[in-house]
């Protein structure tokens, strides 16, 4: 028994190990498409994990994007290619992702999560191959001249608090009072971060702060905190179960505190699991115009959908962060467009090529998905700006466009 | 004159022969040969792909190894071996750059400190029997993950980025894979080559007897405090030169690499790979690192197209089948079965 199970699995490991060393042996120098060819595109995705609900959402929106893109005849007559290697959030699986992408020759890499977008912040200027992260990422990665081929794009998460701040006190008016309930991990800080600077600098109290454990079961000591602080506003950075957790204890234990969130905690996982009543009137950013607003790509994919007789996406309708999902991929659109009339219809559209690209997006709004995006060499950060959305009748409406908060300062100075 | 082939058993006149780490010349000469095509061919063949994933196999091969020394050969179990690789790669990356400390001082530094550390948490734990250490050990990983997020001053916080300045000397060059390649493994090579050394001495054989039979080892004037806090700190370094060889691959160190999860996984490759034996302990590296990356890329060949989820959730099963199956029909992990595939092949045609 014992010898028919070692033969078994070294002939499995054996099979394994042959296959796997007959890769393609190319050199892998930089990234690009050869002239004409499909231009490829890396996805480091995080459908499995901690983040796996942004994950689906930005996944699923980018495939999509580009299926369509593709079926219309791609752009200015070029294929796009993505190519999505899942890495659970894990950093190790990120590195060998992107390895593989090079090795792909991807001209750009879109990454998920603030984890491996710094991780891979170093290895994309070795490899001269862009990381776009729009929606997260560390504040630092804004200085172009400092991170050349790390590209944020969008609004990072103290951009995302500073605005919410500001929202709230154009609503409410000056001296109102914030808390702020954040996620462990850097993400979460930085967004309490910023609701304290801006709260500061507008005039405003801030409470304090109340830290979940990243792998916290259950949040009843941090909802006591939060209550305790007694804000007059409380924003929170929480995810997925524990976003849920704290917004039915909040609920509880002080149903009429007004409660925002960053944008990885607004969506329909948060409704439906604190149900209708508890979300009513909760508000929270988020950085693209949500697909139930119907902006015009998501027209565009309906269109696509009906006369292809594909069916469409439920992703779209089940998960609001589809929405950050179609900035990325109509960024990144935009991003080729720019580069195949830097290098012409048949040029090579390398990762550097993708970097003069980016930066030279201007006023881009990526047909009704985005606040504008303007990317130069030394601001990657595309837009400080975020939409505000409340919840009423189990619905997302949008109650403010375009929303910017006072500036961060710990931002790097890219003026 | 020794013979230039396989032993056809271990038949030792003298005490210098049973200890010796190479039983024939022959072992010797595969041995070299395993190093020259691993330093040279390998360098020269393999595609930058390759050379990436064998360096983040050569890093894990580094942490399973420094564990497989506590656990497998001083019978200790610790939970905190990111913790410690996360030391390791904090404190070398802080000598660097704010010491302006040179590589060949931080590196070292970064695995003394690692060391220096979890002693803390091995005097607390190791003076009595049982499983105190593990959960010291795990202890320690909390600890550690609310030090680099709250001491801002040192570590830069939740925003701090620990940056590593590539290592440049004449061609060689840690930007590059091959860079990158050669350092892990030229680590990996002096650090098997220190353990191997190191449990063949006395030093070796009185960690092995503690783990054994303490009492009886404590009869014999052999201290259990002292080698297993000695095994702790040594593996600790080990799991700091992990952490170290991890920022220069990467290029940069932040607070969320270094989870209980990492420490988990490193606990499962000497598990598979095989307790208390140093090939075991590459072998299970090598195989959990290389697990998802044949789901991903082999199961597509054979017409079996999973979404990247379900390839993910399979991995995880995979994963505890494996550790279950091996506790089961092999505790000896992969190691036992090279061994026993390569007997079968040595008695061949008289194997039994």
């Amino acid at each position: 028994m014992r010898y028919r199970f070692a033969k078994g699995v070294s002939v499995v490991l054996g099979l394994a190990l042959v296959a796997t060393a007959c890769g393609d042996g190319s050199d892998d120098d930089g990234g690009g498409s050869a002239s004409g060819d499909d231009i490829v595109i890396g996805v480091a995705g995080a459908r499995v994990g901690p983040i796996a609900n942004v994950g689906e959402g930005v996944g699923e929106a980018i495939r999509d994007w580009f299926d369509m893109v593709n079926a219309e005849g791609g752009i200015d007559g070029r294929m796009v290619k993505i190519e999505e290697v899942e890495t659970k959030y894990e950093v190790p699986a990120a590195l060998e992702a992107f390895a593989k992408f090079q090795q792909s020759k991807a001209a750009l890499v879109a990454v998920e999560g603030t984890a491996l977008s710094d991780a891979l912040t170093p290895v994309s200027a070795q490899a001269k191959i862009p990381i776009l992260f729009p929606g997260q990422g560390n504040l630092d990665t804004v200085d172009g001249e400092k991170f050349p081929y790390a590209f944020p794009g969008g609004p990072l998460y103290a951009h995302q608090a500073t605005a919410l701040v500001q929202h709230e006190v154009d609503q409410r008016g000056e001296g109102t009072s914030f808390g702020c309930v954040a996620w462990e991990p850097p993400p979460g800080r930085e967004f309490c971060a910023g609701v304290k600077e801006a709260a500061e600098a507008l005039g405003s109290d801030f409470t304090g702060e109340v830290v979940i454990p990243a792998a916290a079961a259950d949040v009843d000591a941090q909802v006591s905190d939060a209550v305790a602080m007694n804000p007059d506003v409380l924003l929170h950075a929480a995810i997925f179960g524990q976003a849920v957790l704290l917004l039915k204890g909040l609920c509880q234990e002080d149903p009429a505190l007004p409660v925002g969130a960053w944008h990885w905690a607004i969506t329909q996982n948060e409704i439906k699991g604190a149900g209708s009543d508890c979300m009513e009137g909760k508000f929270g950013a988020s950085m693209s115009t949500l697909p139930s607003d119907n902006p015009e790509a998501v027209q565009m994919l309906g269109d696509y959908w009906e006369k292809s007789g594909k069916d469409p996406n439920p992703v779209l309708d089940n998960n609001s962060l589809y929405g950050n999902g179609l900035y990325i991929a109509t960024l990144i659109e935009e991003a080729i467009r720019q580069a195949i009339k830097i290098v012409g219809p048949d040029g090579d559209v390398t990762g550097e090529v993708m970097k003069q690209a980016l930066e030279s997006i201007k006023d881009y709004e990526g047909y009704g998905v985005s606040c504008p995006i303007t990317i130069t060499s030394k601001d990657h950060s595309g837009n400080r700006a975020v939409n505000v959305y409340e919840i009423h009748d189990g619905g997302l409406k949008k109650v403010d466009d375009c929303v910017t908060g006072p500036p961060v300062a710990d931002e790097p100075d890219v003026s | 004159m020794p013979l230039i082939a396989m032993e056809t058993g271990r038949f030792h006149e003298s005490y210098a022969d049973e200890i010796a780490i190479y039983d024939t010349a022959y072992r010797k000469i595969w041995m070299l040969a395993v190093l020259g095509v691993a330093f040279v061919a390998v360098p020269l063949l393999v595609s930058q792909y390759w050379l990436t994933i064998l360096t983040l196999v050569g890093i894990a091969c580094v942490g399973a190894t420094g564990l497989n020394l506590l656990v497998g050969f001083a019978g200790q179990i610790s939970l905190g071996n990111a913790a410690f690789a996360a030391v390791g790669a904090y404190a070398s990356g802080l000598l660097l750059t704010r010491s302006d400390l040179p590589f060949w001082l931080a590196i070292p530094g970064g695995m003394v400190m690692a060391g220096v550390f979890s002693l803390i948490f091995g005097l607390a734990s190791l003076r009595v029997k049982g499983l105190y250490l593990a959960i010291a050990t795990l202890a320690a990983q909390y600890i550690v993950q609310w030090i680099l997020s709250s001491w801002t001053f040192l570590t830069g916080g939740y925003q701090g980025i620990v940056v590593f300045d590539p290592i440049q000397i004449g061609p060689f060059d840690t930007l590059t894979p091959t860079g990158k390649y050669l350092l892990v493994l030229t680590a990996l090579t002096l650090v098997v080559m220190f353990v191997e050394n190191l449990v063949r001495s006395r030093t070796g054989r009185a960690m092995i007897a503690v783990r054994d039979q303490d009492i009886a080892a404590a009869g014999s004037a052999v201290s259990p405090l002292r080698y297993k806090l000695l095994a702790f700190f040594i593996s600790s370094a080990i799991a700091g030169l992990s952490g170290i060889l991890y920022g220069y691959n990467a290029g940069l160190v932040t607070t969320e690499v270094f989870t209980l999860a990492l420490s988990v996984q490193y606990l499962a490759m000497i598990l598979i790979g095989g307790l208390g034996s140093i090939p075991g302990s590459i072998f299970g590296a090598v195989f959990i690192t290389m697990l998802p990356i044949w789901l991903r890329d082999l199961l597509p060949t054979i017409g079996i197209d999973l979404s990247p989820s379900v390839q993910v959730h399979l991995l995880t099963l995979l994963f505890g089948a494996a550790i279950l199956l091996f506790l089961i029909l092999e505790p000896r992990g992969l190691y036992g079965l090279f061994r026993n595939i390569k007997d079968y092949f040595r008695m061949w045609p008289f194997s039994y």
